[in-house]
């Protein structure tokens, strides 16, 4: 099991806290759990509720739309967030590919972190903007 | 630990099932002759000087005040007649021979008087004579010898007898309350059931609450039988116990019912919607039960055994009732799956929804008006005369209440209240000094009589003879002196008195005065529970502020809720003191108001009241933060909240109330002012303050309700109660179940 040190650890590493304080990474990682998934095994599937934010800590996992592969995602890489900041039903599958371990982030707690910790707001809507002019599909999930 | 707990009853229901059902005979042996084991006193303000004074009293001289009082009426003949005298003196000298009596005194007994001569212990026309009884021991032994000394009740020849005094009156309550209680559980019993069955919908969720209430009751008993062998703890504990304990479990049940019902209609399978109710519902039942059972605690800082076994019992059946709440229940409702019932109702349209939305429309409108209701309600409040049970609390036609009143009618009643006056360690022989303390207690006001080992002084000037009987007053220990007030003992004339005699300076030098009798014991009592009531409700106020907020993360909400509890509560008890103590109702209530209301019992009702409101408090706060914490919009937050709470706190509130008023059918005055105080109690809790107040004043806040200084914001977020919500990965949907883990961490 690991511990919230360790994860505040990891979560350094990642892109969407990079703007973070240490004292923030605490915050988050106090309502962070990290899953461990088999490779395979779906971890959202298009068309369903969203309700949680997932961070990549290590492994991989492919995002399927309507069948079709769009996205790879390796460790650092997080996705979820649309269907979260604008409720709607997940746009795609994200499965794994290999044993994956996330940070997952509830909806609720996703919300409260982002009103009350703006370095993550700020890095959201950076990553938006650049998906956005990258391919104008801002979120595959 | 919720999750786990979530997981527990998921998968292993049928363990954790079967681990109740064996733990219930368990606790119902251990804990169902809690009874015996507990005290019917505790009433005595330890260390109080009133107190020590009876102590010596009762050990060093034998003496005491009248506990027990025979009237005897004559069917003939008088008093004063040979034969009845004779009759007389062999009656006083058989009570006086049982075990439990310190002092036995009739007319008979005190030695001659002449024919002009009035003695206190006989009626003013001469046909009843009275034997006043000291008892030995606390309440409990008291209450034994009250009972043995019934045979002394028996209609003889020459007289018929009845029997008062504070330690039969005290009995005789204690039985019609039993009693009383008995039947109103026989009226409320299928009502309530009734009303679960109509409130949850089915007869499979209606008994879950008594499930909950029979581990939150009897898990209690066994605590409150394993305390009574270090300490004292108070029958009336029981009441508490019974009354909290099916209050909070109908309140927990609703609230997780109604979640569960929620989260299975919004299509997620028994074990999710299990693993959401326990971390969204259960950790509010959580918080609540933290919120009430610490509070409770404050009531520890009275040194009356009544009020502190008041927080042994509330924090028990709270503790008990959540941990059933969030073990055994989660474990039902899996057992039970969807045949609980799947029910959705969009929180913005249900009734309470729209009710909160036609609040927030004018919401200064409404809070003025609810809190101006409330306000004045609440005014009489200020008029409160606390007191002391007497034989006012019975019923007319109860043979105590008779007898007592008898001795208003018949004798001088203020003789059988004398105050006594002690001077341990003073010289026996010290005339002086004897002389010195009857001339400074006759210079004071409201002095009728003064009894000393020299003989009786009256406030006229008159002194009467002394006889065999004035040795009471002294022994090789000390001396002891009885003062007679000219007023009756509630009257504040009489509380006069007794201060002024506390003011006296002891003519025996070096040695302390303790003045004791009745009227000093209930101003003791009052002044015990007065004088430490801000402690009380300030460590209450600040454990409440403390784990609203770290509920909430807000400095706002916490006091607001702090200050509707306040007003809420002060309302009832304004209503009480209109009621009770004013004697408004009194005819169709049935009962006798004495202008005073009893000190203990308001604070009793306020545990049990304060309980149920910081419950309802909590469920619709819980909510309310839960929906802005994920959208941010407070109108939207408040709505929602109360649209799907409303219903479980109005629900609870209107199920408590048939219970409560079914107690108030008592014929004992303050188990009737329980019932009547927290039937009020819930109904405006519920209906006037937590549908309209809340939504008004959090409406007019704005977002200004979750305001809290950054770092204490930041303080929530690390160490504020929080429990993530369950996450859970799509169900395999043609495949075989594929190796998960969900890892919690742990720091």
């Amino acid at each position: 099991m690991a511990t919230k040190k360790e994860i505040v650890s990891r979560l350094e590493g990642i892109r969407l806290f990079a703007r973070c304080s240490k004292s923030d990474l605490k915050i988050v990682a106090r309502h962070t759990e990290t899953m461990r998934v088999d490779g395979g095994r779906q971890i959202v599937r298009q068309g369903d509720d969203g309700d949680a934010l997932f961070v990549v800590l290590s492994g991989s996992a492919t995002v399927d739309r309507d069948g079709t592969t769009v996205a790879t995602l390796g460790p650092g890489d997080y996705f979820g967030e649309l269907a979260l900041l604008d409720p709607a039903p997940r746009a795609a599958t994200v499965t794994a590919t290999s044993d994956t371990e996330l940070a997952v982030l509830g909806v609720r707690m996703f919300n409260v972190l982002l009103r009350e910790l703006p370095p993550i707001g700020a890095r959201l809507l950076a990553d938006l903007a650049s998906r956005v002019r990258e391919s104008g599909s801002p979120d595959p999930t | 630990m919720l999750s786990a707990l979530a997981r527990l009853a998921s998968s292993h229901h049928r363990r954790v099932l079967l681990g109740a059902l064996v733990l219930v005979p368990v606790l119902a042996i251990f804990g169902g002759g809690v009874e015996e084991e507990l005290s019917v006193g505790g009433f005595v303000v330890g260390g109080s000087e009133s107190a020590r004074g009876d102590e010596v009293l009762e050990d060093v001289f034998g003496a005491g005040t009248a506990d027990w009082v025979a009237v005897l009426s004559l069917r003939d003949g008088f008093v004063r007649d040979d034969e009845i005298a004779a009759a007389g003196v062999e009656y006083t000298e058989a009570v006086a021979a049982d075990p439990g009596v310190t002092e036995a005194l009739s007319h008979w007994t005190l030695g001659e008087f002449l024919p002009n001569e009035r003695s206190p212990l006989e009626s003013l026309d001469g046909r009843h004579a009275v034997v006043a009884v000291s008892l030995a021991g606390d309440e409990d032994v008291q209450r034994a010898t009250a009972e043995r000394l019934e045979e002394f009740l028996e209609p003889t020849d020459l007289w018929t007898a009845a029997a008062t005094g504070p330690s039969e009156i005290s009995r005789q309550a204690r039985e019609r309350a039993e009693r009383d209680l008995q039947r109103s559980e026989l009226i409320a019993a299928p009502l309530t059931l009734i009303a679960l069955l109509a409130v949850f919908r089915g007869l499979r969720p209606a008994v879950l609450p008594l499930a909950v209430a029979v581990f939150a009751v009897l898990g209690t008993f066994t605590v409150l039988t394993l305390l009574a062998q270090v300490t004292t703890v108070s029958v009336f504990a029981l009441n508490l116990t019974t009354g909290l304990g099916l209050g909070l479990s109908i309140d927990y049940c609703l609230l997780m019912v109604a979640r569960f019902r929620e989260e299975l209609a919004r299509g997620r399978t028994v074990e999710r919607a299990i693993a959401h109710t326990v971390q969204t519902a259960g950790r509010t039942v959580l918080y609540s039960g933290a919120t009430v059972a610490a509070s409770l605690t404050a009531l520890l800082v009275f040194p009356v055994a009544y009020l502190r076994s008041f927080a042994y019992a509330g924090a028990a059946v709270v503790l008990v009732a959540c941990s059933a709440a969030v073990v055994v229940l989660p474990a039902l409702l899996s057992w039970l799956g969807e045949r609980v019932g799947v029910r959705a109702t969009e929180p913005a349209t249900s009734f309470w929804g729209r009710q909160a939305q036609r609040v927030i429309r004018r919401p200064a409108w409404w809070a003025i008006g609810v809190a101006l209701v409330l306000i004045v309600a609440g005014l009489p409040f200020l008029r409160l005369d606390a007191s002391r049970i007497d034989d006012r609390v019975l019923p007319a036609d109860n043979p105590a209440r008779v007898a007592t009143d008898q001795l208003r009618e018949e004798f001088a009643f203020r003789n059988f209240n004398g105050l006594g006056v002690v001077a341990l360690g003073a010289d026996p022989a010290d005339e002086d000094g004897l002389r010195e303390l009857t001339s400074r207690i006759l210079e004071l006001d409201h002095v009728s009589r003064v009894d000393t080992p020299t003989g009786f002084y009256y406030e006229s000037g008159l002194t009467g003879t002394p006889r065999a009987f004035n040795e009471r007053f002294r022994n090789d220990a000390g001396v002891w002196v009885q003062v007679i007030s000219s007023w009756e003992p509630d009257d504040p004339r009489t509380e006069e008195l007794v201060r002024s005699l506390r003011d006296l300076e002891s003519p025996f030098p070096g040695i302390e005065l303790l003045v004791t009798g009745a009227p000093a014991s209930v101003m003791d009592s009052v002044d015990a529970v007065q004088s430490r009531l801000p402690a009380a409700l300030l460590i209450i106020a600040v454990i409440t502020l403390l784990v609203l907020f770290l509920m909430t993360g807000s400095v706002v909400v916490p006091f607001k809720a702090v200050v509707l509890n306040v007003l809420s509560l002060t309302a009832t008890f304004g209503a009480l003191v209109w009621v009770f103590q004013d004697g408004n109702l009194s005819g169709l209530l049935d009962f006798t108001a004495t202008g005073q209301v009893d000190v203990f019992t308001p604070i009793l009702m306020f545990c049990i009241a304060f309980g149920l409101s910081m419950d309802y408090e909590v469920f619709l706060l819980s909510r309310i933060k839960e929906e802005y914490d994920i959208t941010g919009d407070n109108d939207h937050a408040i709505v929602a909240g109360i649209g799907s709470t409303g219903r479980v706190v109005t629900a609870a509130a209107v199920l408590l109330a048939i219970v409560f008023l079914a107690i108030a059918t008592s014929g004992v005055a303050v188990v009737k002012m329980f019932g009547v105080g927290l039937t009020i109690a819930v109904i405006v809790d519920a209906f006037l303050v937590r549908a309209t107040l809340t939504p008004a004043l959090m409406k007019m806040a704005g977002r200004a309700n979750w305001w809290a200084p950054r770092p204490l914001r930041r303080f929530h977020l690390r160490w504020g109660l929080w429990e993530n919500e369950p996450v859970a990965l799509p169900e395999p949907a043609d495949e075989p179940e594929l190796a998960r883990t969900t890892t919690e961490t742990e720091d």
